[in-house]
Parts: structure tokens; sequence; C-alpha cells
């Protein structure tokens, strides 16, 4: 259809335009449209000679300036202590120190696997699910997967749950795999140390911020502090050597562990006698990297329907059921900007968009 | 022509984070990176230049709040500012929808002697050009200003206005046929007189 096809050569050219290309470039890409697009885009370029002029533009900003300069000096209405942001390097730190710092406070190591990479965050789950007992381990870890949704989604909610004090970075504390912000005005926070067990209650804020406004000790006890703390700069021979990619990096900005699924991956539905280690196994990567793509800390806890992503789905079924139960590709989304097809020819707009769906304008 | 250096996603997303925290030069660095594609954006929409000014200044005030009060994006911020910024030019014009052309329905061929009409294009000046697109819907309007003004994808302009993908490819094709039926008839008028 000519005219579909002519619709995604303008949007192509349009997407070249924003890269520095000139008109004549991209009629060259599309020579039979020639005709059609030059005077279609010298109009939509029209927009560009309807811009305000550099002197107006500066003058405004001055003032505009001022204003948001008064407004900087202007006392905060509600101060909010900074938060602190996890960046790539503290993160890697963090899955570092996590597995050290718990793999040496636990006992005992029955079904952990030497030189694993998380010898030490499994051995820190497994605590917390025999603290917890077997159905409160998954209840537990519903509850943050719960909280985990509000805060992607942006959700304001009061909520409550239980688990370790991970680390303590200033305002910052990681408790489970949440991040939670403790303010001045939150209840018992003082007594709180890494390690600890605590019940957090506080609420998510629309910026997908954790807040608490109470924490107390899961055993009603206060503990005694922990001596010596492990510095984190000591590192296990077993360091995970997980690189989070830059994707990951930006999403793990968030002030919760968002999953960040690489590229190619698959959702695959967990099936009865799955185990995370066995699924990596046949996908043929680390377990750490499982974990990490999925924000999972505790490898045993996963259940039956839960939807983890893997790099493949596994090659044999596993439990001789059908095998894989793949639920969607999450790498799928069209970014919506083509603009690649450079290849000279008269091809046009090549971005896939092939449903129906251009009935456009819902004004 | 404004051209805008696509943001460094990552050095980006670090300076929201800091703006968030309080750090003033990070704010500042934001408004300086995006007050002139904020204000071209109104500029075009609206006729005053006080009025884009306040509007403009609204956006960026809004933005400062926002970090204060924990709800500023983590990502993304050209999307968030221009949504904020349509926001604050509806809420100017009430909401009202103004002059509402009938969509181009019929694409006219293009006429082969199209070189008078491109050179016509090509030497408008500022104010006609300005009155060509006051002719548009105004999401016609949007999309040119996103699409060629401000350079944004069609994905993020998509988001910015509400819309999927394909509306938008579909809605900048009209857009671009109706500036040029506009400019069409301007010329006819400035030639006869």
């Amino acid at each position: 259809m000519v005219e579909r096809d002519l619709i995604d050569a303008l949007n192509d050219c349009i997407d070249r335009l924003a890269t520095g290309q000139s008109v004549e470039d991209c009629l060259r890409v599309y020579p039979r449209f020639q005709a059609q697009l030059r005077p279609m885009l010298q109009a939509g370029l029209v927009t560009r000679r309807a811009e305000a002029s550099a002197v107006e533009v500066s003058g405004v900003q001055g003032r505009v300036r001022a204003r948001f300069e008064e407004q900087l000096a202007r006392p905060q209405v509600r101060p909010r202590p900074p938060l602190v942001f996890p960046v790539l390097r503290q993160l890697a730190a963090f899955a570092a120190a996590f597995a050290l710092l718990f793999g040496v406070l636990s006992v005992g190591a029955e079904s952990a696997l030497p030189g694993d990479p998380l010898y030490g965050l499994k051995r820190f789950t497994e605590d917390v699910r025999i603290g917890l007992g077997g159905d409160a381990a998954a209840f537990s870890a519903r509850r943050i997967e719960e909280i985990q949704l509000l805060l992607a989604a942006g959700r304001a909610a009061e909520v409550e749950f239980r688990g370790i004090v991970g680390q303590i970075t200033g305002n910052a504390w990681l408790v489970n795999t949440l991040i939670v912000r403790v303010e001045a005005g939150t209840e018992g926070a003082a007594a709180v140390q890494m390690g600890d067990d605590i019940i957090v209650t506080g609420e998510t804020t629309t910026a997908g911020e954790l807040v608490a406004i109470r924490v107390r000790f899961a055993d009603g006890i206060q503990r005694q502090p922990l001596t010596p703390t492990p510095t984190l700069t000591s590192t296990p021979s077993a360091t995970p050597t997980v690189a989070p990619s830059p994707t990951a990096m930006a999403t793990l900005t968030a002030a919760v562990c968002v999953p960040a699924v690489p590229p190619g991956w698959v959702i695959y539905s967990v099936q009865p006698g799955d185990t995370l280690s066995s699924l990596a196994a046949s996908a043929g990567v680390a377990l750490s990297e499982v974990l990490l793509a999925n924000c999972i800390v505790d490898a045993g806890a996963i259940i039956v329907g839960q939807r983890i992503a893997l790099p493949a789905l596994p090659a044999a079924p596993l439990q001789g059921n059908s095998g894989g139960n793949p639920v969607g590709d999450p790498g799928g989304g069209n970014s919506g900007s083509s603009g690649g097809s450079g290849s000279g020819s008269g091809d046009d707009g090549d971005d896939g968009d092939d449903d129906d769906d251009d009935d456009g304008d819902d004004d | 022509m404004i051209l805008i250096v696509l943001p460094d996603i990552a050095e980006e997303d670090v300076l929201l984070a800091r703006a968030r925290q309080g750090d003033a030069d990070a704010s500042r660095q934001i408004f300086d990176s995006y007050f002139s594609p904020v204000y071209q954006f109104i500029r075009l929409r609206v006729e005053d230049v006080q009025t884009a000014e306040d509007l403009a200044s609204e956006v960026f005030l809004k933005l400062l709040n926002a970090f204060r009060g924990g709800t500023a994006p983590r990502h993304s911020l050209r999307g968030w500012l221009f949504r904020v910024a349509r926001n604050e030019i509806y809420d100017h014009f009430g909401r009202q929808k103004r002059l509402n052309m009938t969509v181009l329905d019929d694409w006219i061929a293009a006429p082969d002697e199209d070189e008078p009409e491109v050179q016509f294009m090509n030497t408008l000046d500022v104010a006609r050009a300005r009155r060509a697109i006051k002719l548009l819907t105004d999401d016609q309007q949007e999309v040119l200003l996103l699409r060629f003004g401000q350079m944004l994808n069609l994905q993020e302009t998509a988001d910015i206005m509400g819309k999927n993908v394909n509306t938008i490819k579909a809605l900048q094709f009209r857009a671009v046929n109706m500036l040029r039926k506009v400019l069409g008839d301007m010329r006819t008028e400035v030639s006869n007189g």
C-alpha cells in the first residue's frame, strides 16, 4: 500500500533529519517518493523557521532563571535528607559485601556450594528462610514482591514487611531486597544495626521510594550490636564477578532492585520441581546472573508459577511436563524509532510496524 | 535552528539523582540544558512572549518542587518537561479546542512544479511560518513541534502526547500535508497581492 509506505518513509526521514542528515540525503534513500517527500519535509521544517530568535530566548531565559534561583534559595518546605543512590560500583560492591557479610555470619553449610559465587548469599537467605519457616518465607517473598510492584507502579500505599538489614548507607537502608529511606522521624531507627532482623512499617511514594515510618525488631528484643562489622573492602575469593550492564545500572539506581533483564532473555514460568540453579545450568549461565536479572535474593524461595527471566527456555523438560512455558519476550518492545535502514535501495521503512492501527488522531 | 544535543541518559540520570538530593548546581544545569527547548515548544503554541515566559517559568518551578517533593522523574526528564509544558499550555487555554480543521483525508499528489512551493517554504519569515502553523489542529502543531522542532523520536513523542506510535506516524503525515496545504494557500495569497 503506497500510502503506508509513504507514511513510513516520511517517518524515517524525520528521524534522519533529527540525526543531522539533510532532506536530500533522505530523498536518495527513497527515490520513488522523492516528489512527494520533498515538499512534505520542507513543510515540516518550516516549524523550525517559526522558532523564537536566540535573542528572545536568552532574554527570557535570564528572567526565568532569576525566578528559578529565587525558588532555589527559598528554604525547602519539606526537607528531605539526601538519599543514597547506589551507583554501579556500589551495587557490585553490595553484591559482594552481601555475600561476604552473611556468608561469614551464618553457621553451617549443609547444602551450600563452596566456590559458588553466591555461597554467602545463599547461606544468608537460607537462614532467613529457616528463621521464618517455609510458608512464612513464601509469604514474606510475596510481600516484598508486592512492594516492588507498588514502587515500580509509583503507587503510594502503607506497607509492612520483614527483613534483615543488609546495608546501612547514610539514610538508605537495604532491608531484604528493598532500599528503604529512613528519615529523622522514623521511629525506632536509632537502635538498628546491620544484620538486624526487623519489621519495617512504611509507605511507598509515587516517586517510587520506600520511606520508613517505624521500624521494630522482629523478635521484639533489642539486639546486641554486631562486632566487629566486616569491612566492605575486603574481598572474598568467591566474589561474584557480576558486572551489571549500563541498563542494569540505570534501573538499579531506583529505590528498589528492579529486575534488569538483559536483552534477548525470555520469561519462564516456574514449574513444579524447578530450582533456580538447575534452570540457570540448563540455560548455560551462572546462577548469579539469573538472580541479579530477576532481583531474587533467596535462590530457594521461588514458587511454582513465578515468572522469571532466563537467557533461554530450558533445553529439555525438567519435569516431564511441556517443558518451556514462555510467557513473553521482555525485549520485544519496539523502540518506535526506525531510521536504521540506510540501504540506499528504494526500500522503504522496514521498522516492522505491521499492524493496522494507523487510524490515528484520536482527537 | 535549535540544535539539541541528545541527552546522555546515564549522565542525565545522575544529574536527576543529584537534583533530587537538593544539589542546586545540578538543578541549574538541568535548567540551562532544557530551558531553550521547553520555551521554544511553548512559544510556538502561545502568541504572547510574556505568557510563554510565565508558562515556561511555571514548568521549571514545578520541576524544582518535584525534586523537593520526591515526585520528580528518575529518567527521561525531557519527556516529563514537555508533558508538563503541554499541560500548562492546555491549562492556559482552558482546554478549549481552538480552530479544529478537518483532517486532510485525501492527500493531494505533488504537483510537478514543486520548486516554487519549496522555495516559498524556504524563504518564509518567522511571522508567516507561525501563522501557518497556528492554522493546524493542536495535535498537528504538537507533533510537528516535537518531531521536527525538538527532534524527539517517535516513541518519546507518542509518550508525551499519550498516543501510540502508529497514531503519531499517521498524525505527522497529516500534519505535514496540512501545513503544506496551508502554506500553498498562503503562497497564492502572497502572489495575488
